[in-house]
């Protein structure tokens, strides 16, 4: 039995390290991007203008690119996927919702267009 | 290896690792436990034949004023000695720091007092990024191998074997991120990302607890960390997006 | 018959007394590395090859 079908077929619970008792159960129905077989990981990589522990200015440098990107290239325009898989990676989701906020009113401190 | 992931009483050691961090923070311990038996032992030895050879002793090098050559030597010793100990101490240092190729990103903010683990890699059926919080298991709720302060009501599961790069922030004040079994401790700071990563070589639950003075409840925001294999990973990503 | 110059007492005190010294901090240093940190490894390693033996049992199935 391969894994993908053990992991499709059986109910998963992670045990206790100490009694071995099941903590919390997971019963799985696989029907998502979640296949083993087809599994990808796919996350932003090392970027040499950011070798430091701070990434700060990885993640907020990435979310400008995106939006000047997108208001050059327009939505559809594919390469700029690259900075969006980069920021929403690296930025909290406050973050981005609060940059969202701040372009819809105008007053996000950084020129996009 | 004493299998020690969590505290245990009497357990005179650092835990367990399971990382190649930690276990990197282990063989230094060691080295600097070898030359502090060293000075033990030297130190130990000259001042009983001190004590021995010059109480009530008045004539003992009565013309001795100065020994310039036994002041070269316990000034290169001690100086040899630290530079022993601090030279893989920092090939040890910047190692850590390295984040090269991570298979996988985590975020996790510090809040007053929780964290917020945050899997941006992945997104649930509605497009909305994987991410939940995490309380402490309150007294009253702990079950019989539950370990008090350090459980949680969920955990980060991460895959073993796997290169996963942490963000960690802050939303109101300092909180720190420790996990002793990775060798990870880093701060979470507000308005500031910083990154760490680990290799789990195997599969466990390991806990840690905020570092940094957060508030009143500062021993009440631990975290725990579940890893597990591949398949499991991906069972718990798809039931985390359903 | 004079009896010959007692020379050099201080300089063969310190030699023996800093070997001494240094024997005494070698041999708790060795004991340490020997009985503590060695097993430890031992451990470790022992593990983690039975981990890796066990893994391989597994995909070979």
């Amino acid at each position: 039995m391969s894994g993908t079908e053990a992991a499709a077929n059986s109910t998963y619970s992670f045990r206790d390290h100490t009694t071995g008792k099941p903590t919390t159960t997971y019963s799985s129905a696989m029907s998502s991007p979640f296949d083993i077989k087809t599994f990808k990981f796919d996350t932003p990589q090392f970027d040499p203008r950011f070798p430091h522990v701070n990434q700060t200015k990885h993640c907020a440098q990435n979310y400008v690119d995106y939006h000047k990107c997108v208001a050059v290239k327009g939505e559809d325009f594919e390469p700029c996927q690259i900075f969006w898989k980069t920021f929403t990676s690296l930025c909290p989701v406050d973050w981005v919702e609060r940059w969202d906020d701040q372009r819809e009113a105008g007053k996000f401190p950084v020129k996009i267009e | 290896m004493t299998w020690l992931d969590v505290p245990a009483p009497w357990a005179m050691r650092l835990q367990d690792a399971a990382s190649p961090n930690q276990e990197g923070i282990h063989e230094l311990y060691d080295h600097i436990m070898f030359y502090l038996a060293l000075v033990l032992g030297l130190v130990s030895y000259m001042t009983i034949v001190i004590v021995k050879d010059f109480t009530k002793n008045k004539f003992a090098h009565k013309q001795l004023r100065h020994g310039q050559t036994l002041e070269i030597i316990w000034t290169m010793f001690p100086a040899l000695i630290l530079l022993l100990m601090s030279f893989p101490s920092f090939i040890l240092l910047y190692l850590s720091d390295e984040v090269l190729t991570p298979a996988l990103t985590v975020k996790i903010v510090g809040l007053q007092w929780y964290w917020k683990y945050e899997y941006s890699d992945f997104v649930n059926k509605t497009g909305e990024t994987l991410e939940y919080e995490s309380y402490i298991m309150p007294d009253d709720m702990l079950e019989e191998g539950n370990t008090r302060l350090l459980d949680t009501d969920t955990s980060i599961v991460l895959p073993v074997d796997t290169h996963v790069r942490f963000i960690v922030t802050a939303n109101d004040v300092m909180h720190s991120f420790a996990v002793p079994s990775l060798g990870i401790k880093i701060d979470a700071t507000p308005g500031r990302l910083n990154q760490v990563s680990t290799l789990m070589e195997r599969t466990g639950v390991f806990y840690g607890q905020c570092s940094e003075l957060c508030g009143v409840n500062h021993a009440l925001m631990p975290m725990k960390m579940q890893c597990v294999t591949m398949e499991d990973f991906l069972t718990y990503l798809s039931e985390l997006s359903e | 018959m004079a009896i010959a110059p007692i020379t050099g007492t201080l300089r063969r005190k310190i030699i023996t007394d800093i070997s001494l010294a240094f024997g005494c901090g070698f041999i708790f240093a060795g004991l340490y590395w020997e009985f503590e940190h060695k097993p430890l490894v031992q451990k470790r390693e022992a593990f983690y090859a039975q981990l890796k033996a066990q893994k391989e049992a597994e995909d070979s199935v």
